[in-house]
């Protein structure tokens, strides 16, 4: 049973702990969302939601688009207007960055044995900025899943190595120079909320 | 609703977040984990996205 939640702003807790430029433009934070949002979240995704494993030469993980499902009433509010719009301002003043309307949200799911290799995300013309969100029981050190930022596109050029922390987040401007990648998993399971968003139209 | 306090830029500095790289092995064997097994290839920027797929279905 989905906790009940009766919040306006689901992503009020999003406050930049930290912000960083180099190697790329980047912030963390604790938290993203109110820990009931987070529990009815992580419940969520834990039932029969449309998992598909996609695989490629680079990755293997379980992923689903959020417009692909019909979020519990609970959780609507994730996806309203007026919610994404506070969170793209909080982006844009996080990143420095002006933001479009357009907000895309998938969920990522990595079993263990799972990993992602070393890539930046950059794609002419697609998304600008990220924002990730970790969701999880709880994962140990020995259970790996760690975000890796690196300096460069070598993967022995580590710039820094994340926990899996259930409920913190890194947001970051993609760019040829945001390289990142995702350890294996060798424990527990290890979810993510992935927001994209793209940049203003130029005037 | 106020907006949130701007956290100026500085150099990353390591929280409790942060993962101490203090074994080597260990070290090394995260950095095999997200190696790319092509080594010394280019790298495309379709190759690169690990959003393609959702995005150009």
């Amino acid at each position: 049973m989905i906790p009940t939640i009766s919040l306006s702003d689901p992503y009020a807790p999003l406050a930049p702990s930290e912000s960083v430029e180099i190697p790329f433009r980047y912030f963390l934070a604790d938290r993203c969302l109110a820990p009931e949002m987070e529990t009815g979240l992580l419940h969520w995704l834990e039932g029969p939601v449309p998992w598909k494993l996609a695989v490629t030469d680079f990755y293997e993980q379980f992923e689903f688009d959020l417009r692909d499902t019909v979020l519990p009433e609970e959780l609507a509010v994730l996806v309203a207007p007026k919610a994404l719009e506070r969170l793209r301002g909080k982006m844009e003043r996080a990143l420095s960055c002006r933001l479009g309307q357009r907000v895309d949200i998938v969920a990522h799911r990595l079993e263990p044995g799972q990993r992602i290799a070393i890539h930046n995300d950059f794609r002419n013309g697609g998304e600008t900025h990220r924002l990730t969100v970790q969701l999880n029981r709880g994962l140990s050190d020995e259970d790996g899943g760690f975000f890796m930022l690196f300096n460069s596109d070598d993967a022995s050029d580590i710039h820094r190595i994340l926990r899996p922390a259930a409920g913190s987040v890194i947001g970051f401007a993609i760019s040829g120079a945001s390289h990142h990648a995702v350890s294996r998993l060798y424990g527990g399971t290890r979810y993510t909320l992935v927001y994209s968003f793209h940049a203003a139209a130029s005037a | 609703m106020p907006d949130d306090p701007i956290v100026a830029p500085q150099p990353a500095r390591p929280t409790g977040l942060d993962l101490p790289l203090v074994d080597s092995v260990a070290l090394q064997r995260l950095i095999e984990e997200v190696r790319h097994q092509e080594a010394g290839e280019l790298l495309g920027a379709t190759l690169y996205n690990r959003t393609y797929h959702r995005h150009n279905r």
